[in-house]
């Protein structure tokens, strides 16, 4: 009946084309492609079958497109091979008559059937049929939605104080964007900060002089001064930039369309437990003030490359380049003083060949020492295990210069969390690029960059800024010339139905969710409700998150989960189970199960989605109700999830499905999350045929009256606020480290989340029970129906009654509990 | 294939190994065959990418004018009249040359064996460099890192007989997102078996480690 419902809305009716691939002669002899074509033309909304020697070859494609056209077909199936790889390409060709992404679908009839099973051609073809049938239903339900198109205003605003900032500059000049430089611009100023920020980096001062002379220059680039970065709000394309003013006065506030945010780290003097004394004893920073003052200095000088000591092995190269610059400007200006360097041998020493015969020239020794044995630093030498012999040795100095101590920087930190970022104090700001589509904006990539976000030297700087900028330049570009749009999976806010609980932004890790700007009438300042569609990744861990149900993933809709789950469980005979895998290891390495040629039982069917965390818990409650006597789950590996932590939430909502099945009666093993990778598609295989060997030991679910109506209690509940609230806020393992959130007490937690799922459990079968009946009930008939005892009814129902779920009357002094008066 | 309606771009009429086929604009021949149901091996070709035409197993003679050639078919394009011929004496010459540099290239690899079994070849006169290689270059991994991901995150390293398949510096790529792609185009799982080479520690979500 919803399917329906979903129909009469989608608008234009759909017609759907299936195109079944014979791929050569992998698909074809082992499945009945006759018969498999007779199947799944059978339904109504079926206007075209057809059989394709090879459907991904131009033949194929050009085919397609005939029947498209022809026929007016608004809804393509291709059962054939790979989708992550074709998928570009049928894309493509399908665009041309007018289909966007999210109009068709691949299935992977060679790899997860044809190349696996061994059963006869038509109980293959019976198998695809419901394949086929399932993304019928997932295609029927779509509502599309057409992708946003991208509109910019507004210069490029480049903040934050660090040095990349002229890179960026340079490269948006380059390309002709307009530009806001947003700090305060004193040449002299920016000058003494890079020495302070790079130290020792003479080679390539000049490069960075010359930078910033053209920024000044540039009319394309607009300086303003300003104070602290206070709030960021909107979405690429159109931001509000807040900063505080100088002089204490009012905000200054920006119309940006595209924000780098520059960010250089900190560099401080060495720990004092390596004997710094400012005098004789000192770090990289304060030699090269010396230098640059051209102080007279007599050697011996020893710069001792300590990093790996001090417990920052990311710095080791960095200073260990610095100290060789400084050591080289050192010997050119003072040849008769005596310079070397020292460092651990487990460094990868950065010097090219000609360094070496420069060092060798200039008559630098470069010491290696064993690492396992720590230096000791004496009066006049420093004694340290010679590496290559083992030996003891000495080196005397007059100056010991130590590397410097490099973190993120408060400012650096503090302006990153303004963007929303979570920071930890010390940790450098680098994100695996959460590139998921190659024209994305990409955190890191696009937002922030410098060397508070990857430890690099100057030159690295430079070239992080002009990277940065190349990509935002194409960006704009595209985007003023009218054809930048959104991708057609992307998260949307109903804003009616948000109530702020901020859950989705904690969830995201792609800074997608934005506030916006200004208050929000009876909620607030800054409240996150937009999405930035740019940055999104189309993951829906969010959307399936919201307590409220209030976000939707366009083009993928939890109509369309609900439809695809409930064709495949009710075609599915009663030895056979589905699940879900996700594209990046579950159905990838079912692809490469199949590609490798491995065997394994044909009784399960396996759905792919981008993510697990798009899986909606109503939906796997879904899957039970129409009919699934086992689900599994298959994704990446704990904390390693593509997406924003997707797989790792499904650990909490398959955990909560456990306990509900448990209510119902069922196997809590009835569901089940599993990991995969890629390179061992064999581990796949295994997780499969053992899933399938526990559920032929547990037996398909019994469905009387009473376990389904059981079932749809338990799909009710997973409807509820609360229920999605306290799974949306758990962290999910809680030895987990990358989450923001913590659990202070996982036993602790596990009872909270038992006592409200039988709760909220009760209260679904309650309000289920009293529209079955139509009438209202004593608390004994309650009970005996729910097969509870009484005096636990009663205190769930008064409490239901406080919340006004049920209405109760008292009639002869005898409570009556029914539905809720009023509008429901 | 179902009747075509000769409108602007005429079917382009021609005959492998004698059948009578018919291609459009824009077919290659080896596409044109499969489309026909008719058999060319091929190693490096896949459908999701730009035909490279570095294996050279799909090689057909093709006849036209009196002159015969040799030529990959993931390539040639078609030309109305001509003979293509995918087993003659000349192609089962280069496909048996072809086939017996494969196994000396990467003699550990079972797919290669079992193509050129096929194919009636089953020993090389070549030198075996590394019997342990599995890895024969055919390109599909840096083509669709290329082309379909759009990372890049992985290419082909030094030149001539010392080439071979790496990242940028031989350190996990920073660039590389996971997605496995590389390894689903493997013809021999080559890259399965190195596939953390690439991608590297996904810890680095977190900022606690670094590839440099």
């Amino acid at each position: 009946m919803k399917r329906e419902q979903a129909l009469k809305e989608s608008g234009p009716t759909p017609r759907l084309g299936i195109f079944l691939c014979e791929c050569g002669v992998e698909i074809a002899p082992r499945i009945d492609l006759e018969v498999l074509a007779k199947l799944a033309g059978g339904s109504p909304d079926v206007a075209h079958v057809e059989v394709l020697p090879a459907s991904c070859l131009t033949p194929g494609l050009e085919r397609i497109q005939e029947m498209v056209r022809k026929k007016g077909l608004n809804r393509v199936i291709v059962a054939g091979c790979e989708s992550r790889l074709l998928h570009k390409k049928f894309e493509q060709a399908l665009a041309e008559l007018g289909l966007a992404e999210g109009q068709f679908d691949l299935i992977n009839l060679r790899d997860h059937v044809a190349r696996v099973h061994r059963g006869k051609p038509k109980e293959l073809a019976e198998k695809g049929a419901k394949l086929i049938r399932a993304s019928q239903a997932w295609l029927e339900t779509l509502q599309l939605a057409p992708r946003l198109r991208i509109d910019y205003q507004g210069p490029v605003m480049i903040l934050g104080g660090g040095i990349s900032a002229y890179g960026a500059a340079q490269e948006l000049m380059e390309h002709g964007v307009e530009t806001i430089f947003a700090r305060p611009f004193d040449l002299a100023e920016e000058k003494e900060r890079a020495y302070q920020i790079f130290p020792g980096e003479f080679h390539t001062y000049e490069r960075l002089w010359k930078a910033m002379d053209e920024v000044e220059k540039s009319p394309l680039v607009k300086k303003v001064r300003v104070g602290d970065l206070q709030e960021v709000s909107g979405r690429f394309g159109d931001y509000t930039v807040t900063f505080a003013s100088p002089d204490q006065e009012e905000s200054l506030v920006f119309k940006t369309g595209a924000i780098i945010a520059a960010l250089a780290w900190e560099i401080s003097h060495q720990l004092p437990e390596f004997g710094h004394d400012g005098e004789r004893v000192i770090c990289q920073l304060e030699m090269n003030d010396l230098l640059r003052k051209g102080a007279h200095i007599t050697g011996p000088v020893v710069f001792w490359v300590n990093d790996l000591l001090a417990g920052q092995p990311f710095g080791a190269h960095l200073s260990l380049k610095s100290a060789w610059h400084m050591a080289e400007y050192l010997k050119e200006n003072f040849p008769e003083c005596q310079a070397a360097i020292l460092y651990d041998s487990a460094i990868d020493i950065p010097l090219g060949d000609v360094d070496f015969v420069r060092a060798r020239r200039l008559g630098i020794p470069l010491i290696p020492y064993r690492g396992e044995v720590r230096p000791t630093v004496r009066q006049d030498s420093i004694a340290y295990e010679r590496a290559d012999d083992r030996t003891e040795q000495e080196l005397d100095w007059r100056l010991l210069v130590l590397s410097p101590r490099r973190g993120p920087g408060k400012k650096a930190l503090a302006t990153a969390k303004i963007l929303g970022l979570e920071v930890k104090e010390e940790e450098f700001l680098e994100r695996y690029p959460q590139m998921v589509r190659p024209d994305q904006v990409v955190l890191g990539e696009k937002l922030m960059v410098g060397s508070a976000c990857q430890p690099c030297d100057l030159r690295g700087a430079i070239s992080q800024g002009h990277r940065v900028a190349g990509k935002t330049a194409a960006l704009v570009k595209k985007a003023q010339a009218g054809e930048l749009f959104a991708p057609a999976v992307i998260s949307m806010v109903d804003q009616d139905k948000c109530s702020v609980c901020t859950l989705c932004r904690e969830v995201c890790d792609c800074l997608a969710i934005q506030p916006v700007s200004g208050p929000v009438a009876g909620l607030g300042h800054n409240v996150p409700r937009i999405v930035d569609p740019m940055l999104c990744t189309g993951e829906g861990t969010c959307v399936a998150s919201c307590p409220e149900m209030a976000l939707t993933l366009t083009n993928c809709t939890l109509a369309q989960h609900e439809a695809r789950v409930t064709a495949l469980a009710q075609s599915l005979a009663a030895d056979e189970v589905m699940g879900f895998g996700c594209q990046w290891s579950g159905a990838a390495s079912a692809d490469q199960a199949g590609l490798r040629g491995l065997s394994y039982s044909d009784r399960f069917y396996l759905l792919p989605v981008r993510c697990l965390g798009q899986i909606d818990p109503v939906v796997m409650g879904r899957a039970f109700l129409e009919g699934a006597n086992g689900l599994l789950l298959v994704g990446c590996n704990p904390e390693e999830c593509h997406h924003s932590h997707g797989l790792d939430h499904t650990w909490s909502r398959v955990w909560a499905l456990k306990k509900l099945l448990a209510l119902c009666g069922l196997e809590r093993d009835r569901i089940a999350l599993a990991h995969s990778d890629i390179t061992k598609p064999e581990e796949y295989v295994h997780t499969v045929e053992s899933f399938i060997r526990t559920m032929d030991r547990f037996g398909p679910i019994q469905r009387d009256a009473d376990t389904q109506g059981k079932l749809k209690a338990l799909y009710d509940a997973l409807h509820t606020y609360r229920v999605r609230w306290v799974l949306g806020v758990s962290l999910r393992r809680p030895w987990e480290t990358t989450y923001p959130m913590h659990m202070r007490n996982p036993a602790a937690y596990d009872q909270t989340l038992t006592e409200i799922l039988t709760e909220e459990f009760f209260r679904a079968q309650v309000t289920n029970l009293l529209r079955q009946r139509g009438r209202s009930l004593q608390l004994a008939d309650i009970a005996q129906a729910l097969r509870t005892d009484e005096e636990r009814a009663y205190d769930y129902l008064k409490d239901m009654g406080h919340d006004g779920l049920v209405s109760i009357v008292f009639i002869n002094r005898t409570p009556y509990y029914g539905l809720p008066f009023g509008p429901q | 294939m179902s009747s075509k309606k000769a409108k602007k771009d005429d079917s382009i009429d021609f005959t492998i190994d004698g059948q009578k086929v018919q291609a459009r604009e824009g077919w290659t021949i080896l596409e044109t065959a499969r489309a026909n149901h008719i058999d060319i091996p091929t190693l490096c070709y896949h459908p999701a990418l730009h035909p490279w035409g570095s294996c050279r197993l799909c090689v057909v003679e093709i006849r036209q004018d009196g002159r015969t050639n040799v030529t990959a078919s993931c390539l040639a394009k078609p030309a109305a009249g001509m003979e293509v011929l995918t087993r003659s004496e000349r192609v089962e010459n280069v496909r048996r040359w072809v086939l017996e540099m494969l196994l000396a290239e990467c003699p550990a690899s079972q797919e290669i064996r079992d193509l050129a079994a096929r194919h009636g070849v089953t020993a090389t006169r070549f030198a075996i460099t590394d019997p342990a290689e599995e890895c024969l270059k055919c390109g599909r991994c840096v083509a669709v890192c290329n082309e379909v991901v759009g990372v890049r995150a992985l290419t082909f390293g030094s030149r001539g007989v010392k080439k071979k398949l790496e990242t940028p510096y031989r350190v996990p790529n920073n660039m590389c997102i996971g997605c496995g792609c590389c390894v689903s185009v493997c013809p021999t799982g080559a890259l399965q078996k190195r596939l953390d080479t690439v991608r590297g520690d996904i810890s680095r979500r977190t900022g606690a480690s670094f590839a440099h």
